[in-house]
């Protein structure tokens, strides 16, 4: 092992330097890796996000080629699968599949009689082979709408809490680094945005506003981000910036913008990016409540669908159309759950306390 | 002389994921009744195993593979956990290093202390109890009258004092007192050394002082022993091994100690750094770093060789090994 | 103020400390201002002429980290100067503009105590040692990397491309302390703050690091401020001891001066308080009492007096001694010298 290292460093120094820190990177990331592959949850996690992220990847493939957009389409598709019943009289009814009874058929058309067919089309239609998870009550492919979606959630979780690290990072650091001030400043600004509550906040902003996708996003990172978040990343930064190692670069003679960005910043990063996946569970879910109130003003998304589900009054319909908020729901579970499960087990990579070893 | 403890071929091992850590390897020594005993190596060398091995305060991934300790007649290797509760405090207690921060601070003193003495008296009345302890802070140098104060109203020093009183609690036969000044300034240093030492010559106490500081041990034990990478190497009365060790290590590990009297000498240092555990070299554990070392040592572990009456080392070439010296020479 | 320093002798020393004072406010509640100040360093003055080493010897608590942060500019005195030699001139680093900052950073380095926290885990070592040579933007990095090989190669990390791109928890400690000492001399600087280099390092690795110091600091001739609580390492490394005692330095003498013929009441104490590896050698009582205590506004008065067996009425009236030559290069802070002796 060590006489590997001797080899490799003594080749290392023969080529440039960029290039050595790239394999020492790629040294500490193999490192990291394994002892993450080690946590079984952590590696389930990464599993559903690499699912879903297949999912998102696949949609506009297959709207290429295997399906037909007029039909297809998650917003403006439409199909509503037709089945000919014979009507029955009243009470007669042996084969819901093919039969119908008159008394339902003449709700449609007040003229036909028993014995006559009827084009019956569902709308929603249950789960199909055309249609592997149905249609919603506008006609539009559910499996369809769900991987589209899939993209809208990822795009939403990464940007909002790409946003929230970028700021608490260095909110979190600029305080610890200079006290005084500027650190009561941001620690008070964090402590007003964790007692205003988020949710209704968001709710209200939506409402004057017309949220976008994109603008939710910059919301949660910046609300994120100066709030909960900052604090931590904080109480991180401090630790480290009266560490010894932080005096002995001011004895090199390291400038303040020397100090945060090459010292406390970088040890602040495996936190921050820990607390990067914690930010997407929260995107998520924050996101789909949104939605679900009806506050968005986007196209489709999981949270639209189970709005969509509710506005038409499928909300409370128990199992019988469970293919209206079962995908959707459990997507939202599942991928915000998963980003969670990542989180917690590079928690136990990054954070010496809760290591086994 | 009686012996109070005996320690037979005590070795035990530590299981991590790469191995085995062999932290003691066949470790034997005796303590005389009223005996002081001094353990010196480095970190890592195996003494605060040997301590733990001996009160049983091991942790999960430990075993004491063979070996017995014989305290008083009775051995303490195959007791289980219930017996071993009750010798533990009361024949053998145990000072530990940096165990002066370790007082509870919501509690007072005193009663942290009686806490301790109950599991052992419990027929114990609450004055009884009051006189034993001020009697214990006499012993040790404290105002009785502390013994109702919390801990943060004590120095360093003094919740040092009241970490021993705590250890002579219940009347022990043998006391093992881990690096018990290493944290403290020398002049409460001085205090606490020469506080023990009055105690284990008015009670007859048998003690065993663990530590990295050569001078310390040279100050406060009738006998010394060198330990290194989980071998003792060389026992025996510290005033022959201050003048003459035997064993290269021992020699070079006196010779690299600065002094604060006699001639100002240049210090001999020691190459390299202690081996891991996990794979110890072959034959004799301290041959690469060895400026006596010949072929056999890295082949074949040197016996036991007693050089003089109770005087033994672990070494090949210990004739090689040239005189130290008194400082006052 | 001038009839106050001491070292008359030396013309022009490397670096001058002349009535140096820190006070650190004792915090009562969150809103209320400090009355009462922690005397951590109280008028101290000493001098170090080039290519020697002080010793500065004390207790925990007695000053001395303070002072070495103070000389290093890592805390700034509340009163006093500081003189660093630079060329010919003297810069006053008490007082001190940016350019003077930047020709300070490059006569002056530090070595820790701690050899696990001084370092920048995510950074290789090549990184920590090329650090002043980095941010003082000296030398291409081609030239940078030389010159930490060759450092590398002076403190005894052999072969230095090996150690060059690892990270310090590949290292122990004594690897550690050497990447220390070669990252403090990789500027060639003319005087190192040491604050107990070794007292976290094994016994056996102590001896190693020391000469190693000695030996650097003869070949570059560098001055080291050496600070530490253990007299025998102090005799070991320093031409000349300084004791503190509560902030202030009660006595000064070369090192065999110092150990042989003490003077102060506390450096008699603290000489014999010191263990001997020698079974055979007794050593004198410790003839103080009682625990050192923190010099809260401290009266004016003598700052031993309390634990002072030969403490009269005269020491608790007057105001205290000042530190004054009582032999040649001896210097003693005690109004009863004569009578101690």
């Amino acid at each position: 092992m060590t006489t590997d290292l001797h080899q490799s460093t003594e080749e290392m120094l023969a080529e440039s330097l960029w290039k050595v820190r790239l394999k020492l990177a790629w040294r500490s990331f193999r490192k990291g890796w394994a002892s993450f592959v080690e946590n079984r949850i952590g590696l389930l996690g990464l599993g559903i996000i690499a699912l879903y992220g297949l999912m998102a990847l696949a949609h506009p493939i297959l709207l290429d080629t295997v399906w037909d957009p007029r039909v297809y389409d998650p917003i403006i598709g439409y199909d509503a699968p037709a089945t000919i019943k014979t009507i029955v009289p009243d009470g007669q009814v042996t084969d819901p599949e093919t039969q119908v009874s008159l008394l339902e058929a003449r709700l449609i058309n007040p003229i036909l009689k028993v014995g006559e067919t009827l084009e019956i089309r569902e709308q929603p239609a249950s789960p199909s082979r055309k249609h592997l998870l149905g249609t919603d009550p506008l006609g539009r492919d559910v499996l369809s709408q769900l991987m589209f979606s899939t993209r809208a959630a990822f795009l939403l979780g990464v940007v909002a809490s790409l946003v929230t690290v970028f700021i608490a990072t260095t909110v979190g650091s600029v305080s610890a680094f200079f006290g005084g001030l500027i650190d009561t400043f941001f620690m008070r600004l964090a402590d007003l945005i964790l007692l205003v509550p988020f949710l209704p906040l968001l709710i209200v902003l939506s409402a004057l506003f017309q949220f976008g996708l994109l603008h939710l996003a910059l919301m949660i990172g910046i609300l994120g981000g100066f709030g909960g978040t900052a604090i931590i990343l904080k109480s991180q930064a401090l630790s480290i910036s009266v560490k010894p190692f932080i005096d002995a670069a001011r004895i090199a003679g390291g400038g303040k913008m020397h100090l945060i960005f090459r010292h406390i910043i970088p040890n602040v990063l495996p936190l921050s990016f820990l607390y990067m996946m914690f930010s997407v569970t929260d995107a998520i879910s924050i996101e789909a409540t949104l939605s679900f109130l009806g506050l968005l003003n986007i196209d489709m998304s999981w949270g639209i669908m189970i709005y969509q589900a509710s506005v038409q009054g499928y909300l409370l319909s128990g199992t019988k159309y469970w293919w209206l908020l079962m995908p959707a729901g459990l997507s939202v579970t599942l991928l915000a759950g998963s980003f969670f499960l990542v989180g917690r087990a590079m928690d136990e990579i990054i954070n010496p306390r809760l290591r086994k070893r | 002389m009686e012996h109070i403890l005996e320690v037979n071929d005590l070795t035990m091992h530590y299981t991590v994921k790469e191995g085995e850590v062999m932290a003691v390897d066949d470790v034997s020594f005796a303590l005389g009744r009223g005996e002081a005993l001094g353990l010196v190596g480095e970190s890592g060398c195996g003494k605060t195993s040997v301590a733990m091995s001996l009160i049983r305060l091991l942790a999960d991934n430990a075993e004491i593979q063979k070996g017995s300790i014989v305290l008083d007649g009775v051995d303490l290797v195959p007791l289980v956990e219930e017996e071993m509760r009750t010798h533990r405090w009361a024949d053998i207690s145990m000072v530990f290093q940096g165990a002066m921060n370790a007082w509870n601070p919501v509690y007072k003193v005193g009663d942290q202390i009686w806490e301790a003495m109950q599991t052992h008296f419990p027929l114990m009345t609450e004055s009884e109890a009051r006189e034993r302890i001020a009697e214990l802070f006499r012993l040790v140098g404290l105002n009785p009258a502390m013994m109702d104060r919390y801990p943060h109203e004590f120095s360093g020093g003094m919740r040092q004092r009241a970490i021993i009183a705590m250890a002579l609690s219940c009347n022990p036969k043998v006391i093992i007192a881990d690096e018990p000044t290493t944290a403290l300034d020398v002049i409460v240093q001085d205090q606490i050394l020469k506080e023990l030492k009055k105690i284990q010559q008015e009670l007859g106490m048998s003690i065993i002082y663990i530590s990295h500081d050569v001078a310390v041990i040279a100050e406060v034990s009738d006998r010394i022993g060198v330990m290194y990478a989980g071998k003792l190497v060389e026992l025996g009365p510290t005033d022959e091994v201050f003048p003459r060790p035997r064993h290269p290590y021992a020699y070079l590990l006196l010779a690299s100690t600065p002094s604060v009297k006699g001639p100002r000498r240049k210090l001999a240092p020691l190459e390299g750094e202690p081996p891991n555990l996990l794979h110890p070299p072959a034959g004799c554990r301290f041959h690469p770093r060895c400026p006596f070392a010949t072929e056999v040592c890295a082949t074949d572990e040197p016996p036991y060789t007693e050089v003089d009456e109770g005087h033994i080392v672990a070494c090949w070439n210990w004739e090689q090994v040239p005189e130290l010296g008194r400082l006052e020479a | 103020m001038t009839d106050r320093t001491i070292d008359t002798k030396v013309e022009q020393p490397l670096v001058k400390v002349e009535n140096l004072k820190r006070l650190f406010p004792v915090q009562r509640g969150l809103f209320r201002k400090a009355t009462n100040f922690i005397h951590a360093v109280d008028d101290v003055s000493f001098s170090i002429p080039a290519g020697e080493s002080l010793g500065l010897v004390g207790e925990s608590g007695c000053g001395k980290t303070t002072t070495g942060r103070i000389l290093t500019r890592l805390d700034q005195p509340t009163d006093g100067a500081i003189y660093l030699r630079d060329g010919q001139e003297m810069l006053n680093i008490a007082d001190i503009d940016k350019d003077g900052m930047k020709r300070f950073r490059r006569r002056v380095q530090m070595i820790f105590q701690d050899p696990y926290e001084s370092m920048n885990p995510r950074r290789t070592i090549f990184d920590t040692i090329a650090e002043p040579l980095q941010v003082q933007g000296i030398g291409r990095l081609p030239e940078r990397e030389e010159r930490v090989a060759e450092l590398l190669e002076l403190v005894g990390l052999t072969p230095a491309p090996t150690f060059m791109f690892r990270y310090p928890h590949e290292l122990s400690g004594g690897q550690r302390q050497r990447v220390a000492i070669a990252r403090a001399l990789v500027i060639d600087p003319t005087f190192v703050v040491a604050d107990e280099p070794t007292s976290m390092l094994d016994v056996s690795i102590r001896i190693s690091i020391m000469d190693l110091m000695l030996n650097l600091a003869n070949e570059f001739g560098v001055s080291y401020l050496y600070i530490t609580h253990d007299l025998a390492v102090a005799r070991y490394m320093c031409d000349r001891i300084a004791v503190m005692y509560l902030g202030k330095i009660v006595e000064l003498a070369e090192t065999e001066e110092l150990l042989g013929n003490p003077q102060h009441p506390y450096t008699r104490a603290l000489l014999s308080a010191v263990p001997v590896p020698d079974p055979s050698y007794v050593r004198p009582p410790v003839e103080i009492k009682g625990g050192i205590t923190k010099a809260i506004d401290p009266p004016p008065v003598c700052r031993f007096v309390d634990r002072c067996p030969w403490a009269t009425d005269y020491c608790r009236n007057n105001e205290a001694p000042p530190l004054e030559e009582k032999s040649s290069g001896h210097f003693v802070a005690c109004h009863l010298v004569e009578k101690v002796s």
